[in-house]
């Protein structure tokens, strides 16, 4: 195999060693609850500009909003620490709860959350003149000037938008572990764009899951294929560490 | 509050909210799945946030701070480009935390990182994948912000130089000449990190 014929010396294999170190980098595996948590914040926030008139402040709403889980939490943590002491008094007078540990129990998760968002934050004061502070990727940006939306989504209008976002459907499918999609996705980028510029990086994502499936044959040789194109490529080194 | 949890409309408060936020009816606003937007990408978002530096305890909110400018710029996004329109939202959320720590703390110091483990002819067929990773932050931060970019976008997400430029809306060659700059600074600085290391284990022994 031609990766495998370099030799690597120690400092590049140690570099490597700590570049793979993130391919498993592992997912939250709290999305449902980290959903939960967004969404009651929106809906509180959508409930508080239902009622406002004029100008509306995201940032506003979610203060009220963290002020609110704030008293809620101080409340329940207050309860939750009488009930505590009242059931040590009477069953565990030498193991008193601390208050303080049963305060911070239902408070901290949200309002921590939303005491981070301070001025220099993202997501800032909305104006109906000047609504946008943070501009989007330029992807969407420059290459989709305000076409007409309709209700079923349209193909990207551009070629390189579509091999992005063909792309983009790839990595996300190995990011979730999904290798055979995103095999198949990187081989529907080949069919679609032979000659595609980001065909390099759909051949990268290629041999990325056939490793990830186990299939380092395959990998190999479509390393090795990849390299015999793309010799000078930024992506090289990458290659040949992943099937070394 | 009545959970939408089960609802394919899941998550449409948000399209009110945005066509509030942007002074215009909500009949105008593209709807957007928000839900499935969010389980899809919240994911990754996540990780590249923890890859560009920001720190555990921020990370579950810088993700969401991602999330809302996403719910406010629903009528932005378009169909096949959220994930790019996501990344670039979390570059500059990213960006944001990174002040806010560089304020708070200063970057540790690589030279006294304590032995973590031993090292031999092959070290890293020793280095156990946790110690790995702790290293491999430790040498991320100590790259300036605008190379460990370019240097995650590239090496640890996968992006070509061209997506990389475009989602940090600068030129090509710019965007080729920092990540040669990263590669050169992480080669130098891993090279110390392991020396160091390497120092320390004799020492030890």
């Amino acid at each position: 195999m031609t990766a495998g014929e370099h030799e690597y010396s120690a400092d590049e294999r140690f570099e490597r060693l700590l570049i793979d170190s993130a391919q498993r980098d592992e997912l939250p595996n709290n999305v449902d609850v980290a959903w939960h948590k967004f969404d009651s914040a929106l809906k509180g926030v959508s409930l508080l500009a239902a009622g406002a008139d004029g100008a509306f402040s995201v940032r506003r709403a979610r203060r009220l909003l963290a002020a609110k889980w704030l008293a809620w939490g101080v409340l329940s943590g207050s309860a939750l620490t009488a009930i505590g002491l009242r059931f040590a008094h009477h069953r565990l007078p030498e193991a008193r709860p601390t208050p303080s540990a049963a305060l911070n129990v239902p408070a901290a998760p949200i309002s921590t959350s939303m005491a981070q968002v301070e001025p220099e934050a993202p997501v800032r004061e909305v104006r109906p003149t000047a609504p946008i502070e943070i501009k989007p990727a330029p992807h969407s940006a420059r290459r989709h000037k305000a076409p007409p939306r309709s209700e079923e989504p349209t193909p990207p209008s551009s070629t390189l938008a579509a091999q992005v976002a063909l792309l983009d459907s790839a990595r996300t499918a190995i990011a979730a572990g999904a290798f055979a999609e995103a095999l198949r996705l990187a081989d529907r980028y080949r069919a679609d764009f032979s000659d595609g510029e980001l065909a390099p990086e759909a051949e990268v994502v290629a041999i990325e899951a056939l490793v990830a499936r186990g299939a380092r044959a395959a990998a190999g040789d479509r390393a090795a294929r990849f390299l015999a194109r793309y010799p000078g490529d930024p992506h090289a080194a990458r290659v040949k560490w992943l099937v070394r | 509050m009545v959970s939408q949890a089960g609802s394919p409309k899941a998550g449409l408060g948000l399209e009110q909210d945005a066509a509030l936020a942007a002074g215009a009816p909500s009949t105008a606003v593209q709807a957007l799945d928000l839900r499935a937007l969010f389980t899809k990408h919240y994911g990754s978002v996540w990780r590249l946030l923890r890859r560009l530096g920001v720190r555990s305890a921020q990370l579950d909110d810088a993700a969401q701070e991602v999330f809302w400018v996403a719910a406010r710029r629903a009528s932005d996004i378009q169909p096949g480009s959220e994930h790019s329109f996501l990344y670039g939202v979390a570059l500059r959320v990213a960006a944001q935390e990174a002040k806010k720590q560089r304020a708070a703390a200063p970057l540790a110091d690589l030279e006294a990182h304590p032995t973590i483990c031993d090292l031999g002819p092959s070290p890293e067929e020793q280095l156990a994948h946790c110690q790995a990773r702790e290293l491999l932050d430790e040498v991320l931060d100590a790259l300036s912000p605008e190379l460990r970019v370019v240097f995650v976008l590239c090496e640890l997400e996968g992006l070509a130089v061209r997506e990389i430029a475009a989602l940090q809306e600068i030129p090509v060659g710019t965007a080729s000449s920092r990540l040669r700059r990263a590669r050169d600074e992480f080669s130098a600085i891993s090279k110390r990190v392991r020396a160091t290391l390497a120092t320390q284990e004799r020492q030890r022994r």
